[in-house]
Order: structure tokens, then sequence, then C-alpha cells
């Protein structure tokens, strides 16, 4: 830090010499070393499954794999997107559960299957406008909002559908089996996600999500509309619980109006081993894709070791306690100076 | 009365219609009365200085152009359209840009994106990218002739320096027409605030109206063309800025006459030495430093900007990890967080620079900041005693001379001088002796500063010790027994006696650097 600023000083040489000299900065370096984490357990867990279940490491376990995780992986999208906000969305739990009842008592038929999907794809943002306008215009703490939204959304659930059950009809497991142009919807699904995520926080709207969450007030003095924008982060949080939702339904076929409880901490959980600071400001969604997985993996691999299935949530909460130590040591060694030894 | 010439005199002010026109700004919070009828007049192409003490009403005037606030009554003209910002968003588009002292940046995000955010035509891709961004942001950085800042950097990880540099090239980003510079100078080193000045002439030769706030009149004097001092929310002086001695316009700022502003030593310091400090040497920047402190001793801290005064401070006080030893009243103490260093030996406190984030907690009262370090003190079996808080917080407002309605009163709604005085007054409360003053008085005004330094004398006085660092030398050689000349963070001289001068420290600062 203290050498960028005697160069930047000094005003030496071409700009070009400069920052080919600045680049690698050690400020740059913690930021790698957190982004690249993520994809380094994935491929740990996936190489340390392949020695025990060999059969684990083909493409058609690794497209189970990218289909068992779907679900929760675009509401932890969803979640990070909020969470870059400084916020944080409880009632994603609440609105899986409200879609897994309405999927289940509305898609009988085929005809049915097409047009709820078509309603709740155009109707998905609904629920998070509420949570967006509690926080933005009521000012309500989003944890405090979103907690009373999703026991709203999941009372809901359990009055249209008291107990487990329904039928769906099979056409809409397409979208979770079929294929498009060879390649399996989930690949292509995955891949659109990880990739769209990365253009999304280059985007005007990503930068200036990721301005809120970094800091409130500096971003409100740099012309940019605060509430409108996080009014926009939950209500996309939940059309990508929606979709999370239709996801569901495909690979199970009947509803369940208490599933979305098992899946709030999980998305939170992914969004941070991706890489995403709770406080905000700081994160990746292509990492969160990729925390998604690592979770699913990980429960995947107790299994094959043959270990009692309370196993899985402990290694979570041990890898999330790792992971946090990571970027707290990072920022240690790589990071700026005096921030980090206050 | 109706015009006798309308078409001429129609004809006349459409020439002269003046860019910004302010008729009449009022603006209540709570019982304070910030702006209180005020009127501002100002044609492009100017440099206009707005001088005032702090709680005067510039920040008030400032946050009504910028649309931050909303004002109670008053009209604001650009160029004869009446407008009202509503928003930051909306005076950017009306072409009011402000660039603040405490900064507008996006912390997370990088020089370039904080630069752009709001102006690049998006890509095809929606994006923006990085090589036009760095692009676009050298180019603009040459074209204001501005000190390169690295576009790609982060800007948390960036200095204070830089980041105001950042700030202002944000500003100009916009292409505003209207330009206030609100105390953008008062964290720069002199190159930069150079820079500044020259700017600010330039962008005023370019048809822009600049509005310059600075407690500095040098700097007024250098850049404005014009000059406007506010006192309780009004403008009590407006004119050509050569019109106008220093000493008149100090005297228009001044709400009660100042008879001095620095204290400086009456008496030599006792002999008995409350700290020595023995070969410090920290990674951060601080190499072999040796000093002893005197008790009643104020010990100046001086040199360039960034010679490790700040680190050594901070080192002090439990902040930065440290070798070497310190010895408080001849006893070798430990510290290694602000706890021991405020528990070692008679006690060693310090006044942050940073009273925004390090010194106070902003949504509490005065009451409530004052009691937080010595709860202990004030509870018994758990309990706090509200009695002995009102009592102390009371008569700490009282020394310090706190201007506030009540202790109830909100630190936020402080203006800055009167937070910095808080923030003194809650260390006091500690019982601790030795104080270490960091850079306090940077963007306080004179009337601020002249209470704070009496209070430094009145500690001084009463048996504590003081190390003061501070970027202005006029300070240091007035207020101080002795000044630690430090560079490259190691001590390059002491001045004592008839060495105590500005041209001293300068001189002692600089041939330093020749010689390496």
């Amino acid at each position: 830090m203290n050498e960028l600023d005697d160069k930047t000083k000094n005003r030496s040489g071409f700009f070009g010499v400069n920052l080919r000299r600045i680049k690698l900065q050690q400020s740059n370096i913690d930021e790698l070393l957190i982004g690249l984490l993520p994809y380094l357990i994935l491929f740990v867990l996936i190489i340390w499954l392949s020695f025990i279940l060999p059969a684990s490491f083909s493409l058609y376990q690794i497209k189970n794999m990218i289909n068992l995780t779907m679900v929760l992986l675009l509401m932890a999208i969803g979640q990070t997107i909020v969470v870059l906000t400084s916020g944080i969305d409880l009632s994603v739990g609440g609105v899986l559960s409200l879609i897994s009842v309405i999927t289940a008592s509305m898609m009988n038929t085929e005809s049915n299957v097409i047009i709820v999907v078509i309603i709740l794809v155009a109707f998905g943002w609904l629920p998070g406008l509420v949570n967006g306008l509690l926080v933005a215009y009521g000012k309500i703490q989003p944890f405090i909002a979103t907690l009373a939204t999703w026991f709203v959304w999941a009372g809901l659930a359990l009055l249209i559908m008291p107990r487990p059950g329904g039928k769906i009809d099979s056409s809409l497991g397409y979208i979770s089996v079929g294929n498009f142009l060879g390649i399996s919807n989930s690949f292509w699904l995955f891949f659109f996600i990880i990739i769209g995520g990365a253009w999304f926080l280059k985007t005007k709207l990503g930068l200036e999500i990721r301005a809120i969450g970094s800091d409130r007030e500096a971003a409100y003095f740099s012309g940019i509309n605060v509430k409108r924008i996080e009014v926009i982060a939950y209500s996309l949080s939940s059309w990508l619980t929606v979709l999370g939702g239709l996801m569901l339904g495909a690979q199970t076929l009947s509803g369940d109006p208490t599933v979305g409880e098992t899946y709030i901490l999980p998305t939170i959980a992914a969004t941070v081993i991706g890489g995403t600071q709770l406080s905000g400001g700081k994160g990746s969604l292509s990492g969160t894709a990729i925390g998604a997985m690592i979770l699913t993996y990980l429960s995947t691999l107790v299994f094959a070791l043959r270990l009692q299935p309370q196993w899985a949530q402990m290694m979570q909460g041990l890898l999330l306690i790792s992971t946090l130590s990571f970027h707290f040591i990072v920022h240690k060694v790589f990071g700026s100076g005096i921030e980090v030894l206050e | 009365m109706e015009r006798i010439v309308p078409d001429f005199t129609m004809a006349q002010d459409n020439m002269n219609v003046p860019l910004l026109q302010c008729r009449g700004l009022f603006k209540n919070y709570g019982h304070v009365i910030a702006l209180n009828g005020f009127d501002f007049e100002e044609t492009s192409g100017k440099v206009h200085a707005i001088l005032g003490e702090n709680g005067a009403g510039k920040s008030t005037f400032i946050k009504s152009l910028s649309g931050a606030i909303n004002i109670d009554s008053g009209v604001i003209r650009l160029s004869g359209q009446v407008v009202k910002p509503n928003s930051p968003r909306d005076a950017i588009t009306l072409g009011i840009g402000v660039a603040y002292q405490e900064l507008s940046l996006v912390p997370d995000l990088t020089v370039g994106h904080n630069i752009w955010l709001h102006l690049v035509k998006l890509s095809k891709w929606g994006t923006l990218e990085k090589r036009t961004l760095r692009e676009r942001t050298l180019s603009l950085m040459s074209e204001l002739n501005a000190p390169t800042v690295n576009p790609d950097e982060i800007v948390k990880n960036l200095s204070l320096a830089s980041r105001q540099i950042v700030e202002i090239l944000k500003v100009l980003a916009y292409k505003p027409s209207i330009v206030i510079f609100d105390e953008v100078t008062s964290s720069l080193p002199e190159e930069e605030t150079k820079w500044i000045l020259n700017l600010s002439r330039e962008l005023a030769k370019q048809g822009m109206l600049v509005l310059f706030i600075s407690h500095r009149l040098n700097e007024c004097r250098q850049v404005a063309d014009r000059v406007t001092v506010l006192k309780q929310g009004r403008a009590v002086l407006t004119g050509d800025m050569n019109e106008f001695r220093d000493s008149e316009l100090i005297e228009a700022m001044l709400h009660r006459h100042i008879d001095k502003i620095y204290f400086p030593p009456q008496s030599k310091p006792k002999e008995n030495i409350v700290m020595s400090v023995n070969n410090l040497t920290s990674t951060h920047r601080i190499r072999n430093v040796s000093f002893e402190l005197r008790e009643g001793e104020i010990l100046g801290l001086g040199g360039l900007k960034g010679q490790g005064q700040s680190e050594l401070l901070l080192a002090l006080f439990g902040l930065l990890p440290f070798r070497g030893t310190i010895k408080i009243c001849g006893q070798s103490v430990r510290i290694t967080n602000p706890k021991s260093a405020l528990k070692a030996g008679i006690g060693l406190a310090l006044i942050p620079e940073d009273r925004g984030h390090q010194g106070l907690l902003q949504t509490k009262s005065i009451r409530e900041n004052l009691a937080l370090p010595i709860l202990n003190r004030l509870s018994r079996w758990g309990f706090l005693s509200l009695k002995k808080e009102m009592q102390l917080t009371k008569e700490g407002i009282k020394r310090l001379n706190i201007m506030c309605y009540d202790e109830e009163q909100t630190v936020s709604s402080l203006s800055g001088g009167n937070q910095q005085k808080v923030v003194i007054a809650k260390f006091l409360l500690v019982y601790a002796k030795i104080l270490l003053f960091h850079d306090i008085t940077r963007g306080i005004d004179v009337g601020t500063k002249a209470d704070i330094f009496r209070l430094t004398r009145e500690l001084t006085a009463s048996g504590y010790s003081i190390i003061l660092y501070s970027s202005e030398n006029h300070e240091l050689a007035s207020m101080c027994d002795r000044i630690i000349v430090l560079q490259n963070g190691s001590v390059a001289d002491v001045l004592e006696g008839k060495r105590r001068n500005v041209k001293e420290i300068i001189r002692v600062a600089f041939s330093a650097i020749d010689e390496e």
C-alpha cells in the first residue's frame, strides 16, 4: 500500500510501467486466493469421492450431482445477491414451500403445467417485492422483515396443503431430465449460472448492488437510488427461489409444505463458502454456485464413507468455520496493514 | 414596481443571469438553526471561497445543493431556473458536483468503477469493461493533470490522500457546471493541495463555477476570486477576495472574539520523566525510535506526512505490534492492545484522528459516549448510576465548552469540532495521564481549535503529558515544548528552545530526505 503511494507520488515513468509493477500488489492476492478457494475445495471433494466410489467420476454422475444441487443453487444465488447488499433473506424457505404446494395442487395436467409455469415465472418476484419494500421503505432490519415474511408464506403453504402429497404432471420433469442440443438441461443451466453470475456482477445493476453493500451512504451520495436497488435485489432472490421451486417440483413431482425450511441455512452457507462476505459488498455468484455444489458433494461423501447422515451437517459446519478462518488469515497476511490489526 | 424599460432590462438580465442564485435559505435541525436566510449568488467562471466556523452552516448549504437534505424554505436557481434537488442523484443530473471531505467513495469497488459508476455507456454486453475503464480513468487523470492512482486498485486499499484525489476525479467525471470542493485539501500533502488549487483555477477558466471551502485562509487567497463568510446561517460578508485582509475575514467569521489560538508553553516542564520509549521498531514503518516524555510536557511529532507519526501513536496505544521497551514512571510496561495501554502505569490514551469512526458512537448521545469507557466506575452491583453519569457529563460539557443544547443530544448532530471535544472529554474521564493527540485539529475551525489548545495547555498545567502529532507545523511550533521530527520512521532531530519554529521543522524534514 505504501509502496504504491510512493510510486504514484513520484509519477515516474509511463502509466503502463507503473501499472505493470502495481498489478500484483498484495491487495489483489487476497481477493484472488479467496476467489479460488471454493474451486479448490470442490476439486478435492470430487477427487476424494472418486477414490471411494470410482463410478462417481463420470459425466452421468456429475450431471446427477448438479441436478441434486440445482434447487439449493438457484436459491443460494438469490441469497448471495441479497447478502451483497448487506441484507439477508430468510423468506426463501417460505417461498419455496409455497411454490411446492402450489405446483403440487395445480399442475395436474400438461396444459396446467404450462400455464402455472408461465404465471410463476412472470410473478415470482412478488414475494421479494414485499421484502424489499419492508426493508428499503419500511426501514425494518432485513433479518426481522424476512423472518416475518418467511412465517407468512410458510403458514400459507400449510393452509393450502397440510401434509405432503399431491401429484404434478410428469411433463414438468422435462426441465430437469430433458436435453437441449444433446446436452442435459442441468449442464446448460449450471454453466449459464456460472457465466451469467460473473457477468451480472459487472453490469451496472451488479455494481450498484455491490456498492450499496459496501457503503450505503457513499452509494447514495454517488447518485445511486439505494432503495430501488434494494427492492430489486430482494425481488431477484424470490424470483430465483421460485425457479428453484419449479426445479424441485420437476424432480419430486409432488409437494411438501415444509420443504423450504431445510434450505434456508444451506443457502447462507453456500454463499459464505463461495467467498461472499456477510457484511456485503464483496463476493461472487459463481463462487456461490460452487459453494452449493460443495455442500452436495460433502453429503454424498459422508454417505460414501458410510458415516451416519448426522456427520454431513457437522462437516458442513466445520467447513464453514475453516473457510472463514482461511479468509481471516488471508486478509491478515496479504491484506492492507492497519485495518486488519484493529 | 414595474420596470420602465422592460425589454432592455430583460435582455440585460438574461446576459447576466447568475449561474447559481440562492435566496433566503432556511433549515432547522430540531432546535438548531443551521441556515437562517442565507443568500448567495455567483456567475460562472469564478472560484468562490466560502468561509465560516464549524457549525456556521457551510455544510448545510452544500448539502442543500447536493440534494442530501431538503431546505425548509428558500429558493435555489440555476441559470434563472428554480431547482429542487431531492437526492444526490438529482443534483448530479442538474450538474452540481460535490467532492466531500468525508469521502463518498464505495470502499469495495475499484477506482475506475467508483469514478465511472454512473457515466459509462454500457458496452455491448451491458458491463463496464476493465480495459475501457482503465483507459478512461487514465485519460481523465492526464487531462486534469492529476496525480496517478491505479485505476484497478480497490478503493479501501488506497491512502487517504489518494482517495481524496479519486473523489475529486469522480465528481469531475460528471462534467458538472458547479463544482464544490468541501475541505478537500485538509487531508492532502502539499503537492496534491497545489494540484487542487491549480485545478480550481483551470476549471473556472473553462467556465465552471467552483465553490471552494477550506479552513486554510492562504489557500483561499491563492485560489478564490470572491469570498463569502457564513456566520450562524447567514452570509455576513461577500465580495472580492482581495478587498479583505485576513484579519477582517477572521473577524467576520468569529462569533466571539478570539484573543489567541495558540497557548505556548509558559514555563519549563518538570524534570521527572513519565514515559521513556527505547528502540521502538515496527514492521509498520517505525525504526528505532527512542524518546522521553516529561511530566507536563507537550511533545510534538512533526515531519512530512506519512513518515511514521501516526504509526508511532498507534503502536504506543497498542494498535500496531512493535518491538522495543516502554517504561512509564520507571516501570516497564507491556502494551498489546488499547485496554492494556489505558491501564499501563498512569495510563495512555489515544485521541484518534477519525472521530467519525474510531472515537465515537455516532448514534448515541453525548452522555452515553462519555460513560462508555468508565461503565465500571459508574455502576454499582451491575446497575448504572444515572446521577453520577449526568454529573460527569455536565462537567465534561462545561469544561470543554461543547456546543450542544443538552447532554442527550446525539453525537452525530454536533459539528465536527464539537465531536472532537466529546472524544477528548471521554478520554479525560478514564484517568489516563498521558494523552496521544493524533492530528485532532484536522478540518476544525479556528474557534474550536483555540478551545482545544487552551484545554491542552490547562491539561499539562494540571500534570498531564501530551504527545501532539499535527500535520500543521504552525501548531507544533507554537504549542510544543519539544518537537520530534520523524523521517522515514526514525527520529531525524529533536527541536528544543529557539529551534522550535516552522522553518526549522521543514528544514529538518526535508534535509533528511536530501541525504538519502
